[in-house]
């Protein structure tokens, strides 16, 4: 009796989960994975009740099922010596681990315990009354990679504002627009994906769609598809599939918050101006944050204050011709958007006045749209 | 101890006495803490407002059969009255006293008028209750000069602002800051170095520290510890056996560490308000619902003026029924909002939600509600999304409305209807 695995794929597998498994839970089984032995593999299965992964990794032996707590078992894993790990059942779902010289006992629960993984519940709880949702996004793994990377970082962590807890995604004519939103700033990706249709939108869970972009970089950038189903999202790559929850609420009108025009366009370097940022908030407040850009005929200055530390300022020069004034911004949110677009780029920001959102473009990359509102200082 | 003159008694002086205790370069201590306190407060007001009680015995409260003296005026205390005195026993000591009644909205106003004035001298300004405040003057002297100096002008600045008379204990932690002040009154200044502190401490009794209660004092009488200084020559094991985890704290606040910093008003942890009745009430009375509508109110526009909201509310009600030596049963209850609310109403109706599940069937003498959970309202961001009305924003147009007016006309230009229906005794701040 007993399980041997290779402690490298056994490894990457339980990595995996480590974001998914809760550290203080309230239920210990949401705190361990599930390892269900078939033949020559083996399933590891970890959820939250919200987000699902699960996982093969090949292995020698038989075994009954077992779960054991995701974090010791990686732990172990991970300081393993030896080239290989053996999983041993014992009375009472205590579980014997050796690798090399090394000899664990850690206590299991019982596998029937284990929660359904979402793609499994949600199915059975089929909505009533609202047209299922049913699409399928099929793109370059790179190209869904990109979308969440430049997208997920708006997405609100304030819980109460659940319909904003999630980016969401619908479909252009020919193409698939993923938007995320806090409420202060707001993120939009469109990219081509030929045949994509979907009625109205679905939105993504932040932690589902984290997890889900761990995955898509192993494997070469094949194409992938992520079903969008009833009250689910799933994506199967390679050995590997993620499920979640979506995101039950309505996502606010983001079209309208958009300004159709702004009164000055400025384009700046991206790299210089992320560099100014970054030295001008070592003296904005820790509470807000705030930078104030300030903008004369050629010139932008970016500049903090703080009355208990100190101050900061810093001059771009730039292609400008209108009246002087000046805006506040959550040096972050600047920050954050800058950081997605591809250095040595230039970026154009369209500023009208200092109440209203600035909308900050990439000529490189016409299709993304980053809106944020201004902070009074 | 010595007790050198302060640097300069400048103008004005009616002062009774500014000194300062080893008045050493306070830019050099590891904190310089004020505590600020104004002189028989509301009776001051009273005789502010009323030239003709000026000189006399006034006494603010107890005129009713269960109240209490909540302020009385020097020469009223000559005769040994005190504030929390019973009414009766202020009459029997003081029989030419003058009884008023307290006008709370009053001196709310003037409490606020004396905090701007302190955040003028630091941004970090706890309050304690209406008259009383530590202010943060650690790293202030570049800007406003040397500590003793910056009390002197602040105790002018709350003179020539108000009238009034502000003592001021400044040391290097918030214990003894708080004892100086109480200790310079009526009138005074004290400043202490921290080079001083233990000498200053030990003499005083032991019920001087912040923690010792009857209860504790007692316990520390029947260990032969009288004096704050008996405490911090005793063994820190022994303490512990005696009162447990407390031994430690208190043997440390004895030796002068008292590592309690001054916490702004933004960062306060609670904000309360309580009431002793004139009368009990019963649970189900309208009366108790009354207080806890003019709770709610009240805290909830506490919490808009700091621009912060708050997740959990909890009711507390003290029961008629008397366990002896002045104590009465104390129930509390809980209960955290999904969302943080600055919003009278629904504090209101939580703590209503929280009576309706008690379940004794007694009188009750006293109820609070207290918030807690406070996170702070970033009102300078603007949102995306204002321009649509959020579900709430009905409420919060109202609740700008309201204070505004309030902010105009005075606290009592404007309040709800039940609350109003019959006035209730005037609740004391708590934290």
């Amino acid at each position: 009796m007993g399980l041997v695995i290779e402690r490298a794929s056994l490894l990457s597998s339980l990595s995996l989960m480590q974001g998914i498994v809760e550290r203080r839970t309230t239920v210990p089984i949401l705190g361990h994975v599930l390892i269900e032995p078939d033949g020559s593999s083996l399933a590891l299965s970890a959820t939250d009740l919200e987000v699902g992964i699960r996982t093969q990794v090949t292995c020698n032996g038989k075994e009954k099922s077992l779960t054991l707590n995701a974090r010791k078992l990686f732990e172990i894993v991970r300081e393993a010596a030896g080239e290989e790990v053996s999983l041993t059942s014992l009375d009472n779902d205590w579980v014997e681990i050796k690798c090399g010289r090394a000899k664990f006992k850690m206590m299991g629960l019982d596998p029937r315990s284990f929660p359904a993984m979402p793609s499994q519940s949600a199915k059975e709880g089929a909505p009533a009354g609202k047209k299922a949702l049913k699409a399928e996004l099929k793109l370059p793994s790179s190209v869904l990679g990109e979308m969440i990377d430049k997208t997920i970082f708006a997405v609100s962590p304030d819980e109460a504002r659940y319909n904003l807890n999630g980016v969401y995604v619908e479909a252009g004519s020919g193409t698939a627009r993923m938007v995320a939103t806090d409420s202060h700033r707001l993120a939009l990706i469109e990219r081509e994906v030929p045949g994509f249709k979907m009625d109205g939108g679905a939105i993504i869970p932040r932690k589902g769609i984290a997890e889900l972009r761990k995955i898509l970089d192993s494997g070469g950038d094949g194409e992938i598809s992520l079903s969008l189903e009833g009250q689910l999202a799933y994506l199967k790559r390679g050995a590997t599939e993620v499920s979640m929850r979506l995101v039950e609420g309505e996502f606010p009108d983001y079209r309208g918050v958009i300004p159709k025009s702004s009164k000055y366009k400025v384009a700046v370097d991206r790299d210089a101006l992320l560099a100014a940022i970054k030295r001008a908030a070592i003296f904005s407040s820790e509470r807000y944050h705030g930078v104030k850009f300030s903008l004369s005929p050629g010139t932008l200055t970016v500049s903090s204050t703080s009355p208990e530390t100190g101050e900061a300022s810093e001059t771009l020069d730039i292609d400008f011709k209108g009246e002087e004034f000046s805006i506040g911004f959550n040096a972050g949110y600047v920050q954050q958007a800058l950081g997605v677009l591809p250095q040595g780029s230039e970026v154009e920001f369209g500023l009208s006045d200092d109440v209203s959102a600035g909308v900050m473009l990439s000529p490189a990359d016409s299709k993304y749209t980053y809106v944020v509102m201004p902070m009074r200082l | 101890m010595s007790v050198p003159p302060s640097g300069k008694a400048s103008g004005n002086a009616r002062r009774h006495s500014e000194r300062s205790v080893g008045a050493s370069d306070t830019s050099r201590w590891p904190r310089v803490i004020a505590h600020a306190d104004m002189d028989a407060f509301y009776a001051s007001v009273e005789q502010l407002d009323n030239p003709a009680l000026r000189g006399l015995p006034v006494i603010v409260g107890g005129a009713s059969a269960r109240g209490v003296v909540t302020s009385a005026s020097y020469e009223a205390r000559k005769f040994g009255v005190r504030s929390a005195m019973p009414g009766a026993q202020a009459r029997k000591l003081c029989p030419d006293g003058i009884f008023v009644p307290g006008r709370m909205s009053r001196y709310v106003e003037i409490s606020r008028q004396i905090r701007r004035i302190f955040e003028t001298f630091s941004p970090i300004v706890e309050p304690l209750s209406l008259d009383e405040a530590f202010i943060d003057l650690t790293g202030t002297d570049r800007l406003l000069g040397p500590a003793h100096q910056v009390a002197i002008a602040l105790r002018g600045r709350v003179r020539e602002e108000t009238g009034l008379v502000v003592s001021v204990g400044v040391a290097p932690t918030k214990m003894a800051a708080k004892i100086l002040s109480d200790m310079c009154k009526p009138d005074g200044l004290l400043l202490l170095g921290p080079e001083h502190l233990t000498d200053f401490l030990w003499p005083l009794p032991v019920e001087r520290l912040w923690g010792v209660g009857r209860v504790t004092l007692e316990r520390m009488h029947q260990h032969d510890i009288i004096a704050i200084g008996d405490l911090a020559r005793r063994d820190v094991g022994e303490l512990r056996g005696f009162f447990g985890a407390m031994g430690p704290h208190l043997h440390g606040l004895a030796n002068g560490h008292d590592a309690r910093t001054v916490i702004g008003d933004w960062q306060r942890k609670s904000y309360g308000e309580e009431n002793t009745f004139e009368r009990d009430h019963a649970l189900d009375s309208l009366e108790l619902r009354r207080v806890l509508i003019a709770h709610g109110d009240a805290i909830a526009r506490r919490l808009r003026t700091d621009a912060v909201r708050a997740r959990t509310v909890s009711l507390k009600l003290k029961l008629a029924r008397p366990l002896g030596g002045g104590r009465y049963p104390l129930l509390t209850r809980s209960f955290s909002l999904e969302h943080p609310t600055d919003d009278g109403p629904e504090i209101t109706r939580v703590a209503t939600f929280l009576l309706s599940r008690v379940t004794a069937k007694e009188k009750v003498r006293l109820a609070g509600v207290q918030v807690h959970n406070i996170e702070r309202v970033d009102a300078n961001q603007l949102g995306l999304f204002e321009g649509a009305p959020a579900p709430d924003a009905k409420n919060e147009r109202l609740n700008r409305a309201l204070d505004a007016v309030m902010k105009k006309f005075g606290d009592e230009a404007i309040t709800r209807g039940l609350a109003r229906a019959e006035r209730v005794a005037p609740s004391r701040r708590i934290k």
